[in-house]
Formats: structure tokens, C-alpha cells, sequence
């Protein structure tokens, strides 16, 4: 089914929610933001577990908003899982499907299915407290999707459990779900979670959607600085002057440490903000390791951390050495061969393809507002 | 691991088992005194003239079991267990809708509804009785509502002095304790299990019955357990109201000594009384065990939500229904220590006059009386205290050892003494132990010995809620196993220790039992001034101390409040 979440608005105190998305058919959208964005609390919302300011949530043509969390027919995997401890795993699994009196026989059949499909089945008579973490997030899963919801809500599931597990549960939730065909939102601030899972990302920030689309759309060209930098897009440096170039489409920005980038003025999507809320940003794919035959600008920066195996393999840890703490990793394949021969503490100067550099806004709601 | 550390790990200083062994033979020394002066009545009771050696020791034993009137035992023990399962279920009823407003909702109140549960510390049996008659009395405030709304007077019977009657006082009593405790429980428990309930099809109840009951039951079941025992070991209460509706085994006791002198009986009593209390106290440790290892794992304290519409409502109703019949009888008492009684032709009037006459009257009892109270009870309550922090300290100290648990779990035991022996049995007992029967040194060490091992849970509670690693670290910087103690965790839980110490004030100087069953009269505490102006008729005096009294249980009482909150 599809989603329509239209202009909702929720109060919590100081805190303002604004929220505008859609969500195909069978389609997996993922929100991704920093702790305290609002993405739990829209989650929350579109389940009926937050009293609404405004708005509509709209699941496949019929409105939802005014229902109780019971009467929306949504599944919700929560982050601490919320298993009833003192239920076995069967009950568990079977708990919505006894609520809607689905007769006991029709009941079992389908909690074995799941139990199968979830790999589960030897586990049924236990109870959560004698589960793994892996096993725990496949019960609480099975139990979600066991009523046949119409949308299901995962809201950071995979927070509680270690690296390795989480990259093999999202994997199993990603095959899961699309098997299922089931639309679905999942929460998380971890960029390369979201990556993995989504058919479409929706980046919040301060209780503000700021960015929709997949990964490439986001590289090709970031609404703002900050998103740029909270999805690790490439470099952002502050501009410290602007002129255009006599008589050209060019525009000449000024980083604040005084290197100059030649940007076409069809990359200048930061035209309405003001000289400090405008960013040069450069993807790392128009960063390479300065060779001398090479012209434009460069950057100098510190090898801080060399965790390349081989040239296409792992990544380089940088600090720009004009700009105070500003880290950034860059995929060993951009840097090349040159990777392996470099310590940490070397400096190395980055060149930059200004046809790639874009000046962007810092913050891309402050921009909105002041239109 | 340092040379110290694994040293300390095998063995324990050997003071630390000189003065656990010591705080065990304390708390037990008054018990086996009353119990060897008792065999020795029974021993010598049935003597007959003649009979000497075992078999006769053996035969006057058999003849004091058999003078024990079975049916009395039994009867006395059905009205202790019902009086005790009516009252437990009452409080409950009454305080479970409070743990669960207190629990999820902000509210005006919530904190004096809270605040509540110092009721049954600072205010002594003898001020709420008082306090019940002159409100649901055939003369009291409630009858003189009754008039205002239209009705009779005179049809107003009344019920205090009845089975119910006595429910009603310890629900009044003890509901508090359900509010705090369950609410305490419920404010950690995460919503998510009931929201995925909802979000699994589940109405509201059938959500709150999956999601929350499930976890809330060890802490309802534990408020349960203590509520149970405080009125199965109830005396003041029932010995008032009790009369022909029946008596409990506690105030058999206390016929049984004071009256007849029979301190066999006494104990066969105490022993039937201790057998239950034990089965209660395995419930409540059990639950509470439980219950703390939920906690563990809940983390923060749940969002509360500002009460509207529906709830707003329910925090209301159940605002006025606990003002009307539980804050009016304690209103009662302030209202009747400023009301000046009618003398020769005058009228009723408001003012100090009862509060003069107690300060500057005929041997002007209050002052002296509030310097005994501020005297002995704060020596109980520095004993009880440097015992408390003893006791938990070295519990504490034998279980990081690993040494010596057996010996801890004796001393954990010991701490529910006060809870499974009679206090009668107790307070006799440290007359008998105290030189030439002083009856203030037996009054300081029983109320000491009351209110020790509260002080010593408290702290054992807050020593182990300490994070392990702070102690650690401490030990890494170089500190010896001691120092660590004195100078971190000693440190941390400096404002528990004075929380402790002002609760156990509270105990003692709101207890009259203790001065009652001593049969006091060098010293006259505030306590037992108030039962005098009682026993005298002199109500409107008796409550005006009775709040003098209140006042200064209840100011230390919300002092220790804040010094928890502050900390």
C-alpha cells in the first residue's frame, strides 16, 4: 500500500515536527537524521502512538490519522523490540492474530510459516528472555508482519546489536520485506544502514524533512552543507568571497583559506543566501592525489589514519591542514596507488575538478525561510 | 591484581565478622532474653509440689500447652488474617488508580499525593485514631457535613468501631505505600510493550494487560506483602476499634503481658504471629528481587504526559475522593488543635488557647515532652543509624569478598526482625535486658533496634546501586579496599546515610507502642503525652500536640524527600 504523510505537524514542548513524504507501493523509505531529529516521533505519529498537531496520513487513499494505533493495521518493530517477556515465542508470534480472532487452527498454521521463514521454528515454546539478540529481532519481526499489516514501521531494530549481526539482520530484513512486498519506513541514523535498506531516504533534521531521494541523487547535488557532511557527500568549506568572472558564466569562490575554485554558475544553487550561509562543496569523486601536469586548485591535507589494504581497498582518514579538525575519509580507490606508500602524518596535496564543485547553502531551511 | 586486592578477595578483615556477629547477637539478644524469662514462667508455672528433674520440667511444659485456650489462638488468628487481607485489599484499591495517575500523568497534587506515603511514619496510630473519630465519628466533622447537606445527625451511626472501621484506618494507613512504591515501579516501565499491543490490534485494557501488568505484578505483589504485614502486626488500631468486632494476635500480646502477666502465652502467640510474617517476608523478598532485576533493565524514568480531557478528569476525582475521606480526618486534626472548647457559658472559639494551655498550664507538658521526644528519639535514631551504615557496610564488603555470604544472609535476615516479631515481645525483652529494668535505655535501644534495619536496607540499596567501576577506579589510582570505601562510595552515599537517619527519627519519635508496652512514665515522649490528653478526654489539647508531633516528623520526613531529590 501506499503512503501519503501531508503537511503533519506535532508539538512536543519547544519542539516543532514538520513532515511531507510519500512512499510508493511495496517500496522501502528509510529516515535518516542525528539523535533528537524527530524521526521516532514521526514514526510514532504515523502509528497513532503521538497525538497530531495537523495534517494527514493518507494509507492507500483512506485517511488514518483520526484512528486508534489498533484500528491503522500497522505492523511496528520497536527499538528496545517491546517482546512480552512473559509470553513464549509462539504466543508472541500469534498475539495480533488472536486479537483479530483468527480461528486457532489457521493461527498455528501461520505461526509455524513465519517461524520458517524466519528460522525460528525450534524456538517457539522459549520465551524472549532465552533468546539472542539475532533471534530476538526475528520474533519481533515474525510477530509484526504475522496480522498481514498494510505498512510496517521499523524504528532503529538493529541499534542493540553489534556490527556483524546488523549487517546480517539488515540483509535478512531487506530480502524479508521485499519478498513480502510490503511498504515499509525504517528509522536510523547510520547513513550506511540507510543505504543498505532504502529504496528512497528521507534525511530530518531539527524536526525538518531536508532531503529526500537515493544516495546518488544526494551526491550529484546535497540540498545543503549540512546533509553533505552528515552523509559524508565530500568536502564542505566556508566561502570566504564571491565575484563572477568578467563576462562569463563563472563564478570565482573564495575558501576561507584563500584558495580560489572556478564554479560554473549553473552549480550555484545558493544564490539567495548570504555570503557566510554559502558552502563550496566538493564531492570526493573530484578529489584526486595532485599530479604536476594537473591545473586548478589543490588542498593540502594530513594522512591521519591509513587504513587502505590495497589501492581499491579501505579508505584514508584526512585533516585539511588550513582548516582547524576537519576530518574526512576518502575510499582508497580515489587516492590510488600512491595510497600504500603514504604513512599517517604525511601531507599529500588533494587536487580538485572544479567541473564537479558546487556552492550549496549551508542549512537549506534557513534558505527556504528567507525566500 | 595487586598483592592487597587478591589478599582482600581471600579474606575479609576479621573485625568486619566481629561486628556482623555482633549486630546479629544485638538484634537478636532482646528476643532470646524474653524467650528464657518466659520458658522459665512456663517451667515454673505448672510446677507441682514434689515433681523435680526433666520429666517434670517435660510435664509442666505439656500442662502449660494444654491450658492454652485453642479456640482464642484461632479466633484471635482468623481476625488477624482477615482484618489483614481486607485492609491489604482496600489500600490496594484505593492506591493502585494513584500509583498509575502518580505513574504516567503530570498533574497538580502529584507530588503531595506522594508525599503521602509519610504518612504512616510520622503520624503515631494514636494521632489517626484520633483523627478518625473526630472525622467519621457519631460527633465527628463527616456527621456534621452529613447535617449540612440535610440529613440527621443521629443517622449518621458511624462505622469506626467495627471490622470495617478498622479496614478503613489501615487503608488509610497504608494505601500511601501502594501509591509510591507501585508508582515508583510503574514510571520505569517502558510503554513500547503496550504500544506494540496497539499496534498489534490490542484495545487500551487489553494492551495494558500484555504490556504492563505482566512487569507490575512483583511490584504490586511486594506493596501487598508489606501492607499485609504492617496490619497483621497492627496493635494500636485494633486495641481503639477493635472491641466486640474482634482482636488480632498482637493485641493478645499485649493482654497477655500487661494484663495477665503470661509471658508463655504471650510468646506462643508471638511465635504463630512470626510464622506468618515469615511466609509474607519471603513474598515481599522474593517479589522485590524480582522486581529489581526488571529494573535493571529498564533504564530512564518514562515520559509523563500532562493529564487532559479523560484523565484530567480521573486525577480530580480521585483528588476530592482522597481529600474528602482521607486529608479530611487529618485536616480534622488541625482544625480541632485551634478550636478552643466552650467553657462556663462561653462559646466555641478559634485561636491558640490549646496550644497556651499545653506550653503554660498546669505542668505545662509540651515542651518538656518535645525535648524527651527530640532526646531519646534522636538517640534511637543515631544508634539505629550507626548500626544501619555498620550493617550495610559489611554486607556490602562480604559480598564483593565472595567470603563469608552465609554470615551476610544472617544479618539480611535479621533486618526483618521488626517485621516478624511482635514489637511488644521485643520491648520486653530489652527491659529484661537493661539494668534494673531503666525503662529509657530499654526505649532508645527497642526503637534503635526497630529502626536500624530500615536504615541498613537503604543503604545496602544504595551501596549496591553504586556503579562498580567508580570503586574500581578508585582502586587503580592507588586507594586500599578501605579507602575506596571511605573516600568514594562512603562519599556517594552521604546523602542516603542522612536520608537514613532522618527516616529513622521519624520511626521512633512518631512510635508510641514501644513507651505503651514499656509502660513508661519517667520521661513522657510526645507520643505518649498525646495518648494521656486522649485517655483524659482532652482531644482538642491532644491534637494540638498531635500536630506539634506531626509537624516535626513530617518537616524531616520532606527534608529527607529533598535531600533524595537533591542528591
Amino acid at each position: 500500500m501506499s503512503l501519503d504523510v501531508k503537511n503533519l505537524v506535532v508539538k512536543r514542548g519547544d519542539f516543532q515536527l514538520s513532515a511531507d513524504f510519500s512512499l510508493k507501493r511495496g517500496k522501502i523509505g528509510v529516515l535518516l537524521g542525528p539523535s533528537g531529529c524527530g524521526k521516532t516521533t514521526l514514526l510514532r505519529s504515523i502509528a497513532g502512538l503521538e497525538p497530531i498537531e495537523t495534517g494527514n496520513i493518507i494509507l492507500d487513499g483512506a485517511r488514518i490519522e483520526n484512528l486508534p494505533p489498533e484500528k491503522r493495521g500497522l505492523g511496528f518493530v520497536f527499538q528496545d523490540l517491546a517482546l512480552f517477556e512473559r509470553m513464549s515465542v509462539r504466543k508472541n508470534i500469534g498475539y495480533g492474530l488472536a486479537i483479530g480472532r483468527v480461528p486457532k487452527s489457521a493461527r498455528d498454521e501461520k505461526i509455524k510459516a513465519l517461524a520458517r521463514r524466519f528460522q525460528i521454528e525450534h524456538l517457539l515454546d522459549r520465551f524472549p528472555a532465552e533468546l539472542s539478540g539475532g533471534e530476538r529481532q526475528r520474533v519481533a519481526l515474525a510477530r509484526a508482519l504475522a496480522p498481514d499489516p498494510a505498512l510496517m514501521l521499523l524504528d532503529e531494530p538493529l541499534s542493540a546489536l553489534d556490527a556483524p549481526l546488523r549487517r546480517e539482520m539488515r540483509r535478512f530484513m531487506r530480502v524479508s520485506l521485499t519478498e513480502s512486498k510490503l511498504t515499509t519506513i525504517h528509522v536510523t541514523h547510520d547513513v550506511e544502514e540507510a543505504v543498505d535498506l532504502a529504496d528512497e531516504i528521507v534525511v530530518m533534521n531539527r524536526g525538518k524533512i531536508v532531503g529526500k531521494g537515493t544516495m546518488s541523487v544526494f551526491a550529484a547535488r546535497p540540498d545543503s552543507g549540512w546533509l553533505a557532511r552528515f552523509m559524508n557527500l565530500g568536502l564542505v568549506l566556508p566561502v570566504r568571497d564571491i565575484r563572477v568572472l568578467g563576462g562569463s558564466r563563472t563564478i570565482e569562490a573564495s575558501s576561507s583559506s584563500g584558495e580560489k575554485f572556478a564554479i560554473n554558475d549553473a552549480n550555484d544553487h545558493s544564490a539567495h543566501a548570504a555570503i557566510d550561509a554559502r558552502r563550496i562543496y566538493i564531492p570526493f569523486s573530484a578529489l584526486s592525489v595532485s599530479d604536476a601536469a594537473r591545473h586548478g586548485p589543490t588542498l593540502t591535507a594530513r594522512v591521519v589514519r591509513n587504513l587502505a589494504i590495497s589501492p581499491t581497498q579501505g579508505k584514508v582518514v584526512f585533516e585539511l591542514v588550513d582548516m582547524e579538525q576537519y576530518f574526512f575519509e576518502m575510499p582508497a580507490e580515489n587516492v590510488g596507488a600512491w595510497v600504500l606508500a603514504h604513512a599517517e602524518g604525511d601531507l599529500i596535496e588533494l587536487a580538485v575538478d572544479e567541473r564537479y564543485c558546487q556552492l550549496i547553502p549551508e542549512d537549506a531551511q534557513e534558505l527556504r525561510g528567507r525566500e | 591484581m595487586s598483592a592487597n586486592l587478591a589478599k582482600w578477595r581471600r579474606t575479609p578483615p576479621l573485625i568486619l565478622y566481629v561486628g556482623l556477629i555482633a549486630i546479629l547477637v544485638l538484634s537478636l539478644a532482646p528476643l532470646i532474653a524474653f524467650v528464657r524469662v518466659a520458658a522459665a514462667h512456663a517451667l515454673d508455672a505448672g510446677a507441682v509440689a514434689g515433681e523435680q528433674g526433666f520429666n517434670a520440667a517435660f510435664a509442666n511444659l505439656m500442662r502449660f500447652f494444654a491450658s492454652i485456650p485453642g479456640s482464642v489462638v484461632l479466633k484471635s488468628l482468623r481476625f488477624t488474617i482477615l482484618q489483614s487481607a481486607a485492609s491489604t485489599a482496600l489500600a490496594l484499591a484505593i492506591g493502585l488508580p494513584g500509583a498509575w495517575l502518580a505513574a504516567r500523568f503530570d498533574f497538580r497534587g502529584r507530588r503531595i499525593l506522594l508525599a503521602l506515603a509519610a504518612i504512616p511514619f510520622c503520624f503515631p496510630p494514636i494521632l489517626v485514631i484520633l483523627a478518625f473519630i473526630l472525622y467519621y465519628g457519631k460527633e465527628g466533622m463527616l456527621s456534621q457535613l452529613y447535617a449540612l447537606v440535610g440529613g440527621r445527625p443521629h443517622e449518621y451511626q458511624g462505622m469506626l468501631y467495627s471490622f470495617w472501621g478498622i479496614v478503613l484506618v489501615h487503608a488509610f494507613y497504608n494505601f500511601p505505600i501502594a501509591v509510591h512504591q507501585v508508582s515508583a515501579h510503574w514510571m520505569r516501565i517502558p510503554s513500547s510493550q503496550a504500544e506494540a499491543a496497539r499496534t498489534l490490534g490490542a484495545g487500551r485494557f487489553r494492551a495494558f494487560l500484555a504490556g504492563v501488568l505482566p512487569q507490575l505484578l512483583p511490584s504490586v505483589a511486594q506493596a501487598a506483602g508489606l501492607i499485609f504485614l504492617y496490619c497483621f502486626f497492627s496493635f494500636t488500631t485494633v486495641l481503639v476499634f477493635g472491641g466486640r468486632a474482634g482482636t488480632t494476635l498482637e493485641v493478645q500480646i499485649y493482654q497477655a503481658l500487661r494484663y495477665q502477666s503470661n509471658l508463655p502465652l504471650s510468646t506462643v502467640y508471638s511465635a504463630i504471629e512470626t510464622l506468618f510474617a515469615f511466609a509474607g517476608i519471603y513474598v515481599i523478598t522474593r517479589k522485590s528481587d524480582a522486581r529489581k532485576s526488571q529494573m535493571a533493565d529498564y533504564g530512564r524514568i518514562q515520559r509523563r504526559a500532562r493529564a487532559a480531557g479523560a484523565e484530567k478528569l480521573a486525577v480530580l476525582a480521585y483528588e476530592i475522593f482522597i481529600a474528602i475521606f482521607f486529608l479530611g480526618p487529618l485536616a480534622a486534626i488541625v482544625v480541632e488543635a485551634f478550636r478552643v472548647p466552650a467553657s462556663f457559658g462561653g462559646a466555641t472559639k478559634f485561636g491558640l488557647g490549646n496550644f497556651s494551655r499545653l506550653l503554660g498550664g498546669f505542668q505545662a507538658p509540651l515542651i518538656p515532652a518535645l525535648i524527651s521526644t527530640l532526646k531519646l528519639s534522636g538517640l534511637a535514631a543515631l544508634l539505629a543509624t550507626f548500626f544501619g551504615v555498620a550493617a550495610s557496610a559489611s554486607i556490602y564488603s562480604l559480598e564483593k569478598s565472595g567470603r563469608g555470604v552465609a554470615l551476610a544472609r544472617a544479618i539480611e535476615t535479621s533486618q526483618w526482625l521488626p517485621l516478624a516479631v511482635s514489637p511488644a515481645i521485643m520491648a520486653y525483652g530489652w527491659l529484661f535486658l537493661s539494668s534494673n529494668h531503666t525503662t529509657s535505655y530499654a526505649l532508645v535501644a527497642a526503637q534503635a533496634a526497630i529502626a536500624w534495619p530500615f536504615v541498613s536496607r537503604s543503604l545496602h540499596a544504595a551501596l549496591r546501586a553504586l556503579n562498580p567501576k567508580v570503586r574500581e577506579a578508585a582502586r587503580t589510582l592507588g586507594a586500599t579496599p578501605l579507602k575506596s570505601f571511605v573516600s568514594v562510595e562512603l562519599r556517594m552515599i552521604g546523602p542516603s546515610i542522612a536520608a537514613s537517619a532522618a527516616f529513622a527519627f521519624s520511626i521512633t519519635a512518631g512510635d508510641a507502642n514501644v513507651p505503651l508496652m514499656l509502660g513508661m512514665n519517667e520521661h513522657e515522649t510526645l507520643p505518649l503525652l498525646l495518648y494521656r490528653l486522649t485517655s483524659a478526654y482532652r482531644f482538642n489539647e491532644a491534637c494540638a500536640a498531635g500536630l506539634v508531633l506531626g509537624l516535626m516528623t513530617g518537616i524531616v520526613f520532606l527534608l529527607k524527600e529533598k535531600v533524595i531529590d537533591v542528591a
